[in-house]
């Protein structure tokens, strides 16, 4: 595990940087853009990937022509991108069937990496609710080594500022309200565990004030579920966050964030907090039903 | 060993020979026309195992040198992956980071095996009681893939979840499931980890063989902060289903280790105990369908 690397230190912006933007950052869209209208795609490795595909259906087993069928390619071809997926545990063959079936290495595809993009899924429409009924930013964050990672982020519909972070986005974890409330929900061990490697990127001044902070996020969130700050992001940014623990996932955030005027002491009390408490119960209650299915 | 020691060293092993795969281990042997197209398709699939199941966005030049491959042929196939969904750009637009299509597979792959399902119940009861993560884990490769992890839910700085991999040779897991190897096949895998570990070969070799030593004595073995700092481990070796299927099951947290009468008196017997339920509860499961 990398958890620590210097690499990870880098990727993180200043959470000082963080500002009102008028119009949502978006990252551009690539997918479907030049790399494929280029000419540059391998052939090999599309086809070969294309007969991993042809397992999506509702069959488990698939025989060489049945593979054939869903591709489009010649059998000749598929037998032979079977046996290398095969020999590379990809597939894996049943002599009594005479047919394939997707194995173990699958899951090095990428499965590790997105497992929670089912729960996003889920929160989106919650989040987008809130953001647009508040008028501040709402979103999701979780840990990546040192730094936290925004897997979701809605803005705004009702109000034109908000907060310019996009998915994907690091920020260093001991350096956000954000961070604090991730650290408070976790398991004094792990806590411990964190802080010892993060106090290394310090200097001594700078990790009481960080200690500091993290305490008082601490007793917030003891009394009432979740944190405020102001100031910590970029001038005139309040945040709020709590954190959200669900069984069997990473620990996250749900977070909402904006201008001072937006989000009051007494809107957060009586609408953002709540609310935010509010999508993490419905949350909890839906991985509860899914676990009993 | 230092951490730093073991990740320079890891790194070293994989830019050595992850460009050709140790064939002792994937038998590739058994077809000798190997095409220029499986091949290529062959280093597509190792590109995004690269990325150990990670979110991380990559670098170009971290890509060429995890996977030892040319400049012109990371581009090339960097591009095609993003083409088909495999890849993203990440939002900076230079970086690329793993894509969702890979999940959609996985996903299948876990919704038709009985296995990950089967064995959960078991492994959380244990992860409960003990406050613990527990990893159940398949050999792929040089690597142990997790195909089955419960944590207690407050768990969060072993981020190795489902779908991850560990070096076979660095990890606990690994060592337990060679140990249990026939020795023919055990001398393969550790001639294959040598190779593949460098100069640091016998190091790593002799690490594992006092591994194997403490199974034969006790049936466990520990790893205590050397695949990653301040956090231990604990595996045993098993096999489940008919015909049976080789796995490695783990209980590992953060912080010191136990001492020695808790691991031996609680922890070990515990987790056995939990292997000889898994295989009794998947006695009769036909391993195909694993």
């Amino acid at each position: 595990m990398k958890a620590v690397s210097s690499a990870t230190r880098k990727s993180a912006r200043r959470v000082r940087d963080v500002r009102i933007v008028l119009r949502a950052p978006n990252p551009p869209e690539y997918r479907d853009g030049g790399d494929r209208a280029s000419g540059k795609v391998i052939k090999p490795v599309e086809r070969g990937l294309a007969v991993l595909d042809a397992f999506l259906g509702e069959a488990d087993w698939l025989a060489n022509q049945d593979i054939a069928a869903r591709t489009d390619l010649p059998k000749a071809t598929v037998s032979r991108l079977t046996q290398t997926l095969t020999a590379l545990g990809y597939l894996t063959y049943s002599e009594t069937r005479r047919k394939y079936r997707l194995a173990v290495s699958v899951l090095t595809l990428g499965f590790a990496a997105i497992v929670d993009t089912d729960l996003v899924k889920k929160a989106r429409p919650l989040m987008q609710k809130l953001a647009d009924d508040i008028g501040a930013f709402v979103g999701l964050a979780g840990r990546d080594g040192l730094d936290m990672i925004f897997f979701e982020n809605c803005h705004s519909a009702s109000n034109h500022a908000t907060v310019g972070l996009g998915v994907g986005e690091h920020l260093p974890m001991a350096a956000s309200p954000v961070g604090w409330a991730l650290l408070s929900g976790l398991h004094e061990n792990e806590r411990t565990y964190l802080l010892d490697h993060m106090r290394a990127y310090h200097k001594r001044d700078e990790w009481m004030t960080v200690r500091q902070k993290l305490t008082d996020a601490q007793a917030q969130i003891d009394e009432k579920s979740w944190c405020t700050s102001s100031g910590d992001w970029g001038p005139d940014i309040i945040v709020v966050a709590t954190p959200l623990l669900l069984r069997d996932r990473m620990p996250m955030v749900l977070l909402c964030a904006g201008q001072s005027r937006m989000l009051t002491k007494s809107r957060i009390d009586s609408r953002a907090g709540p609310q935010l408490l509010a999508i993490r119960a419905a949350l909890q209650k839906m991985e509860a039903a899914y676990a009993q299915g | 060993m230092r951490r730093g020691e073991s990740t320079r060293q890891r790194d070293r092993g994989e830019q050595a020979s992850e460009a050709e795969l140790p064939d002792v281990v994937t038998d590739h042997a058994r077809f000798d026309e190997r095409s220029a197209g499986s091949h290529t398709l062959e280093r597509a699939l190792q590109l995004l195992k690269v990325f150990h199941g990670s979110a991380k966005p990559l670098p170009h030049a971290e890509l060429v040198r995890r996977t030892g491959y040319s400049n012109a042929s990371v581009s090339r196939l960097t591009a095609t992956l993003v083409a088909l969904g495999y890849l993203d750009r990440a939002p900076d637009g230079v970086r690329v980071q793993i894509g969702v299509r890979g999940l959609r597979l996985g996903h299948k792959y876990l919704a038709n095996s009985p296995l990950p399902r089967i064995a959960r119940p078991i492994m959380q009861d244990f992860a409960d009681r003990f406050d613990m993560s527990v990893g159940l884990a398949v050999a792929d490769q040089l690597d142990m893939i997790y195909i089955q992890y419960c944590n207690s839910p407050r768990i969060a700085t072993l981020r190795l979840g489902v779908g991850r991999a560990v070096p076979m040779a660095l990890s606990s897991i690994g060592r337990a499931h060679v140990w249990s190897q026939p020795p023919e096949l055990r001398q393969r895998l550790l001639f294959a980890i040598w190779k593949k570990s460098g100069e640091h070969g016998p190091q790593v070799v002799a690490r594992m063989e006092r591994a194997f030593d403490d199974l034969d004595s006790h049936g466990y073995c520990l790893a205590a902060g050397e695949y990653q700092r301040d956090t231990f481990a604990i595996s045993v070796p098993l096999t489940l289903g008919t015909p049976p299927v080789p796995l490695g099951l783990n209980c590992s947290a953060v912080g010191a280790l136990p001492d020695r009468i808790t691991i031996r008196d609680e922890l070990a017997p515990a987790l056995k105990k939990t292997a000889r339920l898994l295989t009794l509860e998947l006695e009769n499961a036909d391993s195909s369908l694993f």
